[in-house]
This record gives C-alpha cells, structure tokens and sequence, in this order.
C-alpha cells in the first residue's frame, strides 16, 4: 500500500489534450461552402471515440495495477529460493510501476473514471501473484507469461484501433494532433515492453511449470474476462 | 341557337385536361384516362432533356408535377379524412392533435408582453398545404381555450382549390368561420406572393411537403415570410426506424392501401401514389439537413419520431440578427 | 493562463445528446481561470474551421447555433423563475428576452420538457461556474509530495466544503431557493431521475477535481459519492433554512463533512489494522521457516 502511494507520485508527462473531456464533434456551417483550406483542419474526437479512449485508458490502468501488484507479491517467494532473479524481477516492477503512474497521470488529467472492481482486481492481483510464485519459479513465470502475453494482445489491438483512426484522419485530410500521435507511440512502447517481459518469463523456463497449459489457459481467461469487465465498469 | 360548326369542332378539341377538374369531380373513371394521356406528353417531353422529378416512383416533367399532384387531391379532397383514416388507421388524428400540444399555440394576453409592445400581439401562424383546415382548427382551438388568446389568426394556404373549398365548408362548423382569425388562401408554397417577408410567428405544414415539387425552394420561402426567432413546423410521413416494423409497414402500404382506396373510394392511382410519395420521401436526417440548408437552427435532434417513425415531426426555428450562421 | 482568449465554456457532459454551450466574452480579469494544472482545459473547445473536406458536417449532434440559441433562451429565462417557477412560463419569458418569440420556446425542447430542460441548464450552468470559484492557490494536492496523507485529507476536506459552500450559494444568488422544491419534484419524475442523478455525480467529480484530488485509486468513488450525498443533503436543508446568510446551511456542510472524514478515518483504520496484521501473521510464519 505504501508503494503504491509512493507510486502516484508526480512525474513530467507528454499532455494529452486531444483526451480532454468534451462534447460529441460540433462543427460550424458556412454560408460559402468548402472554399479552399489554408491548413488541414484539426477535429474533436466523436463520441465513439472517445468512449473508446475512456474505456481504453480504464483497462490500461486496471492491467497495470494487477501487473505491479503481481510482481509485488511474487518476488519475496521466486527470491527466496532464486536470489539471481531479484535484478530481473526489481526491472520488470519498475517498468510496470512506471507505466501504472502513466496511466493514473492520464486518467485524472482527463477525468476517466477508474473502474469500480479496482479493490477486487487488487486482491484478485496479489493473489494470483502469491499463489503463482508458491508453486515455484517455473509457475510464477508461467503466471508472468500468460498475462503478459494476453496484456500484450491487448495493447496491440488498441494500437491497430488508433492506427486506423490515424489513417481516417489522414484520408480526410485532417490535421492529426501530437497528442494522439504521442498516445500511439507510447502504446507501442508500452507493448514492446510487456513482450519483453513475456520474453523473460519464457527465457526463464515458464513452459516448465508443470501443469502449464491448464495454468496459462485459466490465467488468459481470467485476463480476458477481467479486461471485458474493466472496459465496461 | 345552333353552334356554328366550326365552333363545335373546336370545341370538341379543347384538351381534356382545361375541363379535367370538373369531369374528375363527377366521374373518377377518367382519372386512369387522364393518367395515361398525360403519360404519353409527358414521355415526349422527358426526350428533349428537361429537368426530372418524382411522382411517386414515376418519373415526370418537374413541370408537369403540379398538375398532377392537383388532380390526386382534387379527386380526394371530399374524402380526405377518409383517405387518411385508410392510411393511418385513424392515427393521424392522433399525431395532428400532438403537433398541435406540442406547438402550444397562443400568448395568453395577461401574461406579460416585453416593454416594447404595447398591446399582447396573438401568434400569426401559416399553415400551408393544409386546405382542408385540420391543423388550422386546431391550432385556433388550442390557443382560445388553453391560452385564452382570442387574437391569434391562422391563414390556410393550398394550391388546389377543391381543398380549399372542403376547408371552407368545413369552417362553417366551428366559431372561427366569419371571424378574421381564419382564411383562406389560394397559393402555392414555393412562391408565397401574398406573404409579406418577416411577418409569421409560426409556420405549419402537415402531410403537405412530400408532394411540393421542389421542397427546398418551399423551405426558402418559409424561411423568408417567418419573422426572426419564428418556428417551422413540419408533419410528415418518414422512415419507420425499426427494420423488422418497417417490414411489416411496407407490405400494407403497398399491398393493402391501394386495394383498400379501390374498393372505398374508387381511386387506386391516387393511393398508390400517396404511398409511393411517402416512400420517395427524404429520411428524417435527410429532410434535418434540407432545413438547416434552409438557413433554420435544428433544436436538438432534429426531429421527433411518431408511431416508431410511421410519422415525424421536423421543427426549425429562424434565427434572430446577430446569432444568425455566417 | 487564457484570461484573454475568448473560448466557449461549453459544458462537457452530453446527456439525452443535448448538449450546451455557454459563450462568454473575455471573462474578467477578476475572476480566476479554470484551475490549470494541465494545460490543457477542460473548459477549452477548440471549434471546428469551415466545412473540413470529404468531412460530413451533419453529424450526430445538433448543430452549433441549435446549442447557442438553447443557451441564450435558457440562461435568460432562469432569471424568471424565481417569479414564474420552473414553468413554461418562464422559458417563454426568456424566449421574449432573448429576441426570440413564443414559438421558440414551443419549438425549442420536446412538448412538457422545457420545465425539465431548465432545471437541466440550472444544474448544468451552476456546475461550471464553479469554476469561478477554483483558487490559484488550490495546486494539485499530488504535487506536495512532503504533505502527509492526513495533512492531504485535511486540505481535500476544507477545499470540497468551500466548493460545496459556493455551489449552495449560487441557488440563493440566483434567487432559487424557494424554486428548489419544484426543482426535486421535477427531477424526481422517473423519466428524469436517470438525468438527474447524472448531474448529481458530475457536480460531486467537479467538486473533486476543482479540489485538486487526483487519486484515480477505489477510493475515487467513495469519495464522490460522499461529495453527492452532502451535497445533495445539504440542498435539502436550504431549501427550508431561514438563518441569516444562511449559515445554518454552511454549519450543517460542515458538520456532515466531518462526519464523513471520520467515518474514511474509521474504514481506513480497519483496512491498516487488517493488512498490518495480516502481513504480521505472514511474516511470522516466514521466520519461522514456512515458506509462502
């Protein structure tokens, strides 16, 4: 708990004004119509999209904060028995940490509501992350590579969603913000480096675990389950 | 005296169509006739590359609209409740009454006026396309009885006389016949000659615009004679907005309705082409957008669906100097 | 800070796709701006430029002069209603203000809705003038990251009852107290009670952000939620208060915001005293060689 007050604290953070909270698009009519643009004009989100970025962003955060909450719960036990894995666990929390602060900086900067089973996905997080690591590394890496890896399927279909609306925009001839070309790329790097942690987790014998297909497939469901509610509520 | 020969022989040649109206009003066998006659014109026409329109889903001469959309209503006029009744299942009594509340007609004179007017000053309202006074009548009601405003006067305008003629007769029953709170006038809504710019507080038009030939030159117009901050209101047939209804709905307007204007009113054609013109119809985000082109501020969504989208109401309101879109 | 940008203060939530905008001119050197921690606004709407190419003007929403002409109306016609209630009444009233005529205010809002719709503006309108009552000396509550989280609590706990306060006060400048009954019975009718709660909860985040509280944690909700039920028990209470100043409202605000922190200092002790005990049992259990 103290970690994660820790955690909210401030940091220097790209802003992301195209997510500030607003209408449906409006637009003006002209009597002289489309007369020719000095500059491609540059549109407020819909509605849609940005109930989209809004349930996008609610998830994101949700997903860190299990993330930084297994990795929590999991090193005292992977450590004791593997002290060479402290550097290796220390990096892949502090990466999470660091994207968990991202996401709450964004979700108060745009009034997004966080989602309501946050105190259940904390205990559901520590949990996991505690049962996990006491079956063993091999079983903590396991956890690791399931939810990284259905953390980064995750973040790569919102990346694709932006990327087309990118691709809209352009073909419409608007102006697109550097905001939003800004949100892109930290999604991309976000993902990279939840791979890379999946990396990791499979460098470090997770396909070992011994009952492994029944671990990953129940932890990827509940993943899955867990997003979908998340985006909802 | 006897007619000279020659004369009788020009006579007989007169077109028919100069002495329709009266031949319509007494045999409607004629009317297919007359239909098919016209066709024949109008195709000869159609070759020399003039401007198109829709006739129900009858391509015709824009010219040649007027006259026929005349001769439908001139052959219902008598039965124009009849009609409606056939084709709304009496709902349309419904829906008018509801235009009306929701237009809530009337200043009672007791309430009070801004500074700038003296005397209160009852509603001018324009009802077009509504020859036989249905809304006017009740427009005039509401505003007596629920506001007690005595001064608002309606004027009915319609482009076919046999309309007109039934709303007269029909003003004989109510309290507003010989007052100078309801008249009659001949004109045609794309060209309001007698309205003076800047003069309605609120214009009207119920089941009307889907037969104008040219809707946005008639929405022009509306916006030229309603004064600033003045309302447009429409009522029209529209797209129903649930796709298994509308199923349903097209199947008895184009099955049952002709058949039911055969067999009560001896009519098919004319039915048949109330139901075309309804389905040739813009959809309600469509005719939203031919009024604000119009230069109208759409409050809300726009429009009002009734009956699951059978009917809608579209209303626009014409800004005042200074707010006015640039 | 953009004390001299002209900008419409348009108001963020579109409920039932109505959706306000209020202009005003330069807004007076006086009064603070929004608070600006970020940058960017959230009173900021960038306007779109004339007709963008290939771009369908006519989207969803109505238009921006349908927004515009729904403003002027109804800000003039709440200054009837303390004479002629929430009524239509007064929207005719503010219709004629405005330069508009009677048939505006029929046409303007769904037949029997524009009682509704002034109420709505009302709430909507209060609600982002609370922004004036934001303080440039509020800064983020985060950014003090000496301040201890009960000193953190207590600055939160005296800058909502301030906004609150304000909030309240707004309904005796505007002259709607004696209005507020028929104001509920309005919002209380069932097609409004959704809408209504609406608002309700956009005032409690408003009071929360303009607070400068940034936690997006579980405690988000308890915290507005808590925000709502004074806010909205405090209203009760003005509405029948006849103290000078009303300061037997701002003392019952008061009194119900203590209750509140001392209820948070009660769960929050429970919490602490479940989790150190829980951690004590397992770190017991650790020394003693189990391992887990």
């Amino acid at each position: 708990m103290a970690a994660l007050a820790a955690s909210r604290r401030r940091c220097r953070l790209p802003l992301y004004d195209f997510l500030a909270p607003r209408p449906a698009r409006i637009w003006v009519r002209t009597a002289a119509s489309a007369s020719a643009q000095s500059e491609p004009a540059s549109l407020p989100l819909t509605e849609e999209q940005r109930h989209f970025l809004d349930s996008a962003l609610r998830v994101n955060q949700a997903g860190e904060l299990a993330a930084v909450l297994i990795y929590q719960a999991q090193t005292p036990p992977v450590i004791r028995s593997h002290p060479h894995l402290r550097p290796l666990m220390q990096h892949m929390h502090d990466q999470e940490a660091g994207h968990f602060r991202l996401f709450n900086d964004l979700l108060a900067k745009h009034r997004v509501r966080p989602t309501v089973m946050y105190p259940v996905w904390r205990l559901a997080a520590t949990a996991l992350g505690w049962g996990t690591a006491l079956m063993g590394r091999e079983a903590a890496m396991a956890c690791t590579e399931a939810v990284e890896t259905e953390i980064g399927t995750h973040y790569n279909d919102q990346v694709r969603e932006l990327l087309a609306w990118l691709r809209a925009m352009e073909a419409r001839g608007e102006r697109i913000g550097p905001e939003l070309a800004d949100l892109v790329a930290t999604l991309r790097r976000i993902r990279d480096e939840e791979l890379e942690h999946l990396d990791h987790a499979l460098g470090n014998d997770s396909k070992h675990a011994r009952p492994h297909e029944l671990l990953t497939s129940v932890i990827r469901g509940g993943c899955r389950a867990a997003i979908r509610i998340s985006e909802r509520i | 005296m006897a007619i000279p020969p020659r004369i009788a022989l020009f006579r007989r040649r007169i077109p028919q169509s100069i002495v329709r109206p009266v031949i319509v009003r007494h045999c409607r066998c004629f009317s297919s006739c007359l239909r098919d006659a016209q066709q024949q014109k109008s195709t000869s026409q159609l070759d020399d590359g003039l401007s198109t329109t829709y006739f129900g889903f009858e391509k015709i001469a824009t010219g040649l609209k007027e006259a026929r959309v005349g001769a439908v209503f001139s052959s219902v006029a008598s039965s124009y409740d009849t009609m409606n009744d056939l084709m709304s299942l009496g709902v349309h009594r419904l829906w008018k009454d509801y235009f009306v509340r929701g237009l809530d007609p009337g200043t009672n004179p007791l309430s009070a006026s801004p500074p700038s007017n003296a005397l209160p000053r009852g509603w001018n309202i324009l009802d077009v396309a509504g020859g036989t006074g249905d809304i006017a009548f009740r427009l005039l009601d509401h505003a007596s009885n629920v506001h007690n405003d005595y001064t608002t006067r309606v004027t009915v305008t319609d482009i076919n006389l046999d309309m007109l003629a039934e709303g007269r007769k029909r003003a004989l029953a109510t309290p507003y016949a010989r007052s100078s709170r309801l008249s009659f006038v001949e004109a045609n809504a794309e060209n309001l000659v007698n309205i003076p710019d800047n003069s309605v507080d609120l214009y009207t038009v119920a089941f009307g615009i889907r037969n104008f030939t040219n809707k946005e030159k008639a929405l022009r117009e509306a916006y030229r004679v309603l004064r600033p901050g003045g309302a447009f209101a429409c009522l029209e047939f529209s797209k129903v907005n649930n796709t298994a209804f509308d199923a349903a709905y097209q199947r008895w307007s184009f099955g049952a309705i002709p058949l039911i204007g055969q067999l009560v009113a001896g009519d098919r054609d004319s039915y048949q082409y109330l139901v075309e013109s309804i389905a040739q119809f813009p959809n309600q985000t469509e005719f939203k957008d031919m009024i604000m082109d119009a230069g109208f501020i759409v409050p809300g969504r726009g429009w009002e669906d009734l009956s699951m989208g059978i009917a809608a109401i579209h209303k626009g309101i014409k800004p005042v100097e200074g707010s006015a879109p640039q | 800070m953009r004390k001299n940008q002209i900008f419409p203060n348009a108001f963020l939530h579109s409920s039932a796709n109505r959706v306000y905008f209020v202009f005003h001119a330069c807004p007076s050197p006086a009064t603070p701006s929004p608070p600006q921690r970020y940058p960017h606004p959230p009173y900021n709407i960038p306007i779109a430029p004339s007709n963008p190419p290939g771009q369908s003007l006519r989207s969803n929403c109505s238009n921006y002069y349908s927004n515009h002409l729904e403003g002027t109306v109804l800000s003039a016609a709440l200054t009837h209603v303390p004479a002629l209630g929430f009524s239509d009444a007064a929207l005719r009233a503010g219709a004629r203000d405005a330069g508009y005529t009677d048939a505006t205010a029929s046409s303007m809002f769904l037949p029997g809705e524009g009682a509704w719709e002034l109420v709505r503006w009302h709430l909507v309108s209060s609600r982002e003038g609370l922004g004036a009552a934001w303080r440039e000396s509020w800064e983020a509550l985060e950014e003090k990251e000496d301040m201890a989280e009960e000193q953190r609590h207590k600055v939160l706990k005296a800058r909502a009852r301030q906004l609150v306060v304000e909030r309240l006060r707004m309904n005796t400048r505007a002259g709607l107290v004696a209005r507020m009954s028929e104001a509920l019975a309005i919002m209380a009718q069932p097609s409004h009670v959704p809408a209504a709660l609406r608002e309700l909860a956009w005032l409690a985040d408003e009071f929360c952000f303009l607070a400068g509280d940034t936690a997006v944690d579980g405690s988000w909700y308890a915290k507005r939620g808590a925000l709502a039920t004074v806010y909205a028990a405090a209203e009760m209470f003005q509405m029948q208060d006849g103290s000078v100043e009303q300061l037997d409202t701002e003392r019952f605000v008061g009194d119900r915001l203590d209750e509140v922190e001392t209820l948070r200092k009660r769960v929050d002790g429970v919490g602490e005293w479940l989790g150190y005990t829980g951690w004590s049992v397992v770190n017991g259990l650790r020394s003693k060689g189990v391992r887990i």
